[in-house]
């Protein structure tokens, strides 16, 4: 008898399970998905919209927002992704959040959309 | 959360496969004279045998009053009742290996009393090899009358062993097996066994095997044994798979057993591959390797690596390893990387071994930070920490702490921690005891914990507040956690809400579950009634879906009848395509029902169209059926 052969496999099947599991952060890095809440008229021309964000996968993360994607932070680092940011209407926007996790792993994501109309009134 | 397990549960059956063919494999060691004397006196109490007790009183001494089949017997039971104790495992391998295997059958039978199956089982593997050696086809047979626990890994055993001797025939008799169980640990077997005697004829078995045959397992032997014995020629094997996850696995394991060997030459060699998951795969398990040896060098070779997520990665693994080892001279390597160098992970993770090893040295380290965003998230860090073994110790800490924001942010993750066992308490002490943002930033922190072990009871928790911000903090994060498993229930959940909260809640969902089932993300979201809501989902799904699945997308989106909801999709489409296919984004943003949208959407993608290809968008511009005024802004002016 040589040897055991399904306990040595099992051992190799292992490895390389184990080698797989730990391939998966990598292949699982943090996502963070940005998506405009809703849009209300404030008055005539101004468009308060409410910016949130989730991240992938679901965790607690902090996050920040660039509401006008210039490159410059407008908000501080918070748990709570929603945001609102008055904007003039009818105008098209990129907003930027950057998401951080525990881990200190970072992600990105934008939206961009174009502000509703809002002469005549609010709503 | 699945990760954890996952890696767990493939640890455990990595150790548990080299504890037990530990015990199985030795040859040479003896057992020594007390274990055998225990072994007869636990044949003498046998009530089960009559023969006469074998009375051996020096290693491999067999009584010849009695068989061999009965020194077997009594050594199993020996050993059985030492559990763990290897030179008597050892013993009874010996003794088995002197076994006719025409006798295994009777010595199977006497050993089915055991009451313990995993010392039952390591006992029957012993002898079904025996038998194998001798009888493949009658081992075979025994095997496969057993239960279906036992059957496939007996069967796996008697093929291993017979392809040792005559691999043609196992080959041939696995070939033919059916599909389901009992083929899959029989070719993993045969192909442990191959891959010792013909390392590419091995894999070019496993090659010419159907494709549902196919696996990642069944490769991983091959290129483990490869890698270990000549990494490069395995190495170049491995790289002429079919690009794959396969093709992954097998660049990773030789990269793991290269490394164990060569870091150096492993990173050079990893350093050259395909940029991909393979790659990273494969770096990552030389780097992590090579950080337990010589972190310095492996943290240096890492900042060589592409950016991304890899490298990232990498480095934080690095760093932490380093940490363990010296963790003043990686916190000094982390706080050297710049910004996009993976440096606040590194530096996280160099921070949480530090505070685990050293809490207050690193607690100290942290309060003397400059305040910033680097401070928040080491205050965090440190405090998680602390919250883990000590949560009184933490929060004296935190009360310490200088201002009133970080100390707002290390309170964070001690809820967080707190929500683990009372997370009502843990949310109410936040309701009482903050306002405001940092309200809503702890009640945050608090849902996900809460959603993972009772997203009920967090959701009607967060329902009876009356304070519609503390409740909006909480509820996207309890569907967010649902939405990962089950986004059905995370959208019952959503039903049963309303207002703004639903409108926040319906929005984490679709972004995820866009991400994951984007149809059944667009089916849900397009049942709302027509309004505002259902404008605003729909062009979350598409703002999603066009990242993952741009064609798919279309497809989806031209099922739509015109109304303000197509509108807001084809929107969100076009601003998401413009920047990789503008043509189509004008083509589409030309759908537009609503006029002046059409028109912004449509100068919007123009735009870029223009800035990326002039020749071809000026072209297209003068050819179209868009209004002269429009025409007149982009193409410049007739001479």
């Amino acid at each position: 008898m040589k040897r055991n052969r399904w306990f040595k496999w099992i051992g190799v099947a292992g490895l390389g399970l184990m080698l797989s599991a730990l391939a998966v952060p990598a292949a699982q890095a943090l996502t963070v998905n940005a998506f405009v809440v809703r849009q209300v008229c404030l008055n005539g021309d101004v468009v308060q919209v409410t910016l949130s964000a989730t991240v992938s996968p679901a965790q607690p993360a902090k996050y920040r927002w660039d509401f006008t994607n210039n490159g410059t932070f407008d908000t501080a680092l918070n748990s709570n992704p929603k945001v609102t940011h008055n904007y003039p209407d009818e105008r098209r926007f990129t907003a930027r959040v950057r998401a951080v996790n525990a881990r200190g792993v970072v992600a990105f994501d934008t939206v961009t959309f174009v502000t509703r109309r809002c002469s005549g009134g609010g709503g | 959360m699945k990760h954890p397990i996952f890696a767990a549960a493939a640890t455990a059956t990595f150790v548990a496969g080299v504890i037990v063919g530990h015990y199985a494999i030795p040859r040479s060691v003896r057992l020594s004279a007390p274990a055998l004397s225990a072994a007869n006196e636990i044949s003498t109490r046998s009530s089960e045998r009559t023969s006469p007790t074998p009375s051996m009183s020096a290693p491999n001494q067999v009584n010849p009053a009695v068989s061999l089949s009965e020194n077997i017997i009594g050594a199993i039971e020996n050993a059985a009742a030492h559990p763990g104790n290897r030179q008597v495992y050892s013993e009874v391998n010996e003794l088995i290996e002197n076994l006719d295997p025409k006798d295994v059958r009777p010595v199977i039978d006497a050993i089915q009393h055991l009451p313990n199956a995993r010392e039952r089982n390591a006992f029957m593997s012993m002898l079904i090899v025996r038998w194998a050696e001798g009888d493949p086809r009658g081992a075979l047979d025994y095997a496969q009358t057993e239960n279906a626990a036992e059957k496939g890994w007996l069967v796996a055993e008697v093929v291993g062993t017979w392809a040792e001797h005559d691999s043609a025939a196992a080959m041939a008799w696995v070939t033919q097996t059916p599909s389901g169980q009992e083929r899959n640990g029989a070719l993993q077997s045969l192909v442990s066994a191959l891959v010792e005697k013909d390392r590419q004829g091995a894999l070019s078995f496993v090659q010419a095997l159907p494709a549902a045959d196919q696996t990642a397992a069944l490769y991983s032997p091959i290129f483990s044994g490869w890698a270990s014995a000549d990494p490069v020629t395995a190495g170049q094997r491995a790289l002429q798979l079919p690009a794959g996850p396969i093709r992954d696995m097998a660049l990773q394991v030789v990269g793991s057993r290269w490394s164990e060997q060569n870091a150096e030459a492993a990173y050079a060699w990893a350093n050259g591959l395909p940029i991909g998951q393979g790659r990273d795969n494969a770096m990552q398990s030389i780097l992590s390797r090579w950080a337990g040896t010589d972190p310095e060098r492996a943290a240096n070779a890492a900042l060589g690596l592409p950016t991304g997520s890899a490298r990232d990665q990498a480095i934080a693994d690095i760093a932490q390893q380093w940490a363990e080892r010296d963790v003043r001279a990686a916190l000094a390597w982390t706080e050297k990387l710049g910004d996009g160098g993976g440096q606040q992970g590194a530096w996280s993770r160099v921070l949480s071994t530090w505070a685990q090893n050293e809490p207050d040295a690193a607690a100290t380290y942290v309060a003397s930070l400059s305040p910033g965003e680097a401070k928040d998230l080491a205050v965090g860090t440190i405090a998680r920490q602390l919250a883990s073994s000590d949560p009184q110790t933490a929060l004296s800490w935190i009360e310490k702490l200088p201002d009133q924001t970080t100390r707002q942010n290390a309170l964070e993750p001690l809820v967080s921690q707190w929500s683990e066992t009372d997370p009502k308490a843990a949310a109410e002490f936040a309701i009482d005891k903050s306002s405001g943002e940092a309200r809503q930033n702890l009640l945050a922190a608090i849902s996900h914990q809460w959603a993972q072990n009772n997203p009920g009871a967090a959701l009607a928790w967060a329902q009876g507040l009356s304070d519609s911000a503390s409740r909006d903090a909480i509820v996207p994060g309890v569907v967010s956690v649902v939405a990962e498993d089950d986004p059905s229930a995370a959208a019952e959940m959503v039903s049963r809400l309303s207002g703004d909260t639903q409108l926040l809640a319906a929005g984490s969902l679709i972004s995820q579950w866009a991400g994951t089932d984007p149809q059944a993300a667009s089916d849900w979201a397009a049942a709302f009634p027509p309004g505002e809501t259902r404008d605003q989902l729909l062009a979350n799904v598409m703002n999603r879906w066009v990242k993952s699945d741009p064609y798919a997308a279309a497809t989806w989106l031209a099922t739509l009848g015109a109304d303000s909801s197509r509108d807001a999709a084809v929107g969100a489409f076009t601003s998401r395509i413009a920047s990789i296919d503008p043509q189509t984004a004008v083509q589409w943003a030309a759908t537009i029902s609503d006029g002046a949208m059409r028109a912004s959407e449509t100068e919007a993608a123009l735009q870029v169209w223009l800035e990326a290809d002039p020749a071809k968008a000026s072209a297209w511009i003068a050819n179209s059926g868009l209004p002269d005024e429009i025409k007149a802004r982009f193409l410049p002016p007739q001479s």
